[in-house]
């Protein structure tokens, strides 16, 4: 039982193997299974989305609105712009703590600097009591919405916090004429200049040659159609299509680098460093930017308003999309009679650790001067792509 | 698709604690935690390496219920008696 419990969770496994100085094969397998979401199946739909929150731990709010979307989908439902507004907020805020959690805690441990424990764990903290500072009750995951009981003051107060950080933790450079992530000349002089882990962490993939590790063709996800991959979902009994996702044979990448790729710090980037670590982790503090921005303005948008009474008996099939940090998130449900007969889910990670995705890509053909830099720039690109799981790192020799 | 399984606190020694699910023993650092935890507490892991919540026991009840469900489902897939 206790393998099946680590198989429940799931781990990637990526082994590379080395010759003539160059990395000469890649094996990326999953024991990720689809099971989790199978358990739904047969409950009621509200019951079922209700549980989401409780089944994840990375991206429990996203993977409920992500439920709710679909649910609300199928059964036709249109939620208030106030409720959409408020599952923003919950959206952002989670990314928000998943990007610090590796800014501020994976990539000073991968560099050799210490984690800032007490930053993350403050904003962890706040992050966390966001449901209570927008929702009446603590049970939010209701299909059509539930009651809103807003308070703007505690709100704002986390969105100044989270500005304070990034400004302070993340940038640390008074003074720059602009963002340091509005171009390349002003992101290049900000990383040669602040005294941040963040900044740290560009000098030191230049200092260690792995500006551009990881480098090799990727696809950005468009805007595809929520019901094309609903389609494929519901078809989808074998689990196959979860496991190697791909659309016409085009493995996406989705994420940060996808959202910003035409970003015009991430087009001068592409251009120097390709889509190697520099350009990834611009992309994520480009994300953490953003997710921040988002804030404010759904902020704005939230009101006071009682719960929707939405009709939840009947039947239809719907798919429901959320922006996590680590990239899209798809949940498609069928329902007949308020009941869910099919519950699927397509994680990020499945798009970016496929067999033959951006990670095989990045890696395949790639240099290796040394094995400790190769060890580091393979660590440093798992944490870049970010699947939603511990991995296993190997390194051969032929 | 980190799934958020509870695993009950079995020791602590500063800020760190042994932990076990489903019969999986784990050292974890306490350090991003915002309770403070005793023995026999519940706790969500991420990464395998550090608790990030603190569970009271009747909800990591209900929780691993489910997951007793999600697991029953894979044994059956491998053909395994549990």
């Amino acid at each position: 039982m206790a393998e099946n419990a680590q198989n429940a969770e799931g781990t990637i496994a990526v082994t590379v193997t080395i010759a003539a100085d160059r990395i000469a094969e890649v094996d990326i397998g999953s024991t990720r299974a689809p099971a989790a979401s199978r358990i739904l199946e047969g409950r009621g739909v509200t019951q079922a989305v209700a549980l989401l929150p409780t089944l994840f731990s990375l991206c429990g709010e996203a993977q409920g609105i992500a439920g709710l979307r679909a649910a609300e989908a199928a059964l036709g439902i249109t939620v208030s712009p106030a409720t959409a507004a408020a599952r923003n907020v919950l959206v952002g805020t989670e990314a928000i703590g998943q990007i610090l959690w590796r800014l501020l805690l994976d990539v000073p441990t991968a560099i050799g600097r210490d984690p800032a424990f007490d930053s993350l764990r403050a904003a962890r903290a706040a992050i966390a009591r966001v449901p209570r500072l927008i929702f009446q009750k603590s049970a939010w995951t209701v299909p059509g919405g539930t009651a809103l009981k807003v308070n703007r003051k505690g709100l704002l107060a986390l969105a100044d916090r989270i500005d304070a950080l990034i400004e302070d933790e993340i940038f640390g450079l008074s003074g720059l004429d602009g963002s340091p992530l509005a171009d390349a000349d002003r992101f290049l002089f900000w990383m040669a200049e602040a005294d941040t882990l963040s900044a740290r962490l560009f000098r030191s993939l230049g200092a260690r040659r792995l500006a551009r590790f990881g480098d090799g063709p990727t696809v950005p996800m468009p805007a595809l159609d929520a019901a094309v991959i609903g389609q494929r979902l519901d078809s989808d009994d074998d689990g196959a299509f979860r496991a190697r996702p791909e659309i016409d044979g085009t493995v996406y990448e989705t994420g940060p680098l996808a959202r910003h790729w035409q970003a015009p710090l991430i087009a001068e980037l592409r251009a120097e460093f390709g889509t190697g670590l520099t350009t990834r982790f611009a992309a994520r503090l480009i994300d953490l930017v953003d997710f921040a921005a988002a804030l404010r303005s759904d902020i704005d948008r939230l009101a006071d308003e009682d719960a929707a009474a939405a009709a939840l008996t009947g039947s239809g099939s719907g798919t429901g999309v959320v922006e996590t940090a680590r990239g899209r998130l798809f949940h498609h449900v069928a329902i007949a009679d308020g009941r869910v007969t099919k519950y699927r889910v397509l994680a990020p990670t499945e798009w970016n650790f496929h067999g033959h995705g951006p990670l095989y890509h990045g890696l395949c053909g790639a240099p290796v001067s040394n094995r400790e830099r190769l060890h580091e720039g393979l660590s440093l690109l798992l944490m870049a792509l970010d699947p939603c799981v511990s991995f296993d790192l190997k390194i051969a020799h032929k | 698709m980190c799934l958020a399984i509870p695993a009950k606190v079995l020791s602590l020694d500063g800020m760190t604690a042994d932990v076990e699910r489903y019969g999986e023993r784990l050292t974890v650092d306490l350090t991003l935690l915002a309770d403070d935890v005793v023995v026999g507490d519940y706790v969500i892991i991420q990464a395998r390496r550090f608790a990030v919540e603190r569970m009271d026991a009747e909800t990591a009840a209900e929780s691993l219920r489910l997951f007793d469900e999600i697991i029953d489902t894979l044994d059956a897939a491998d053909g395994k008696p549990r």
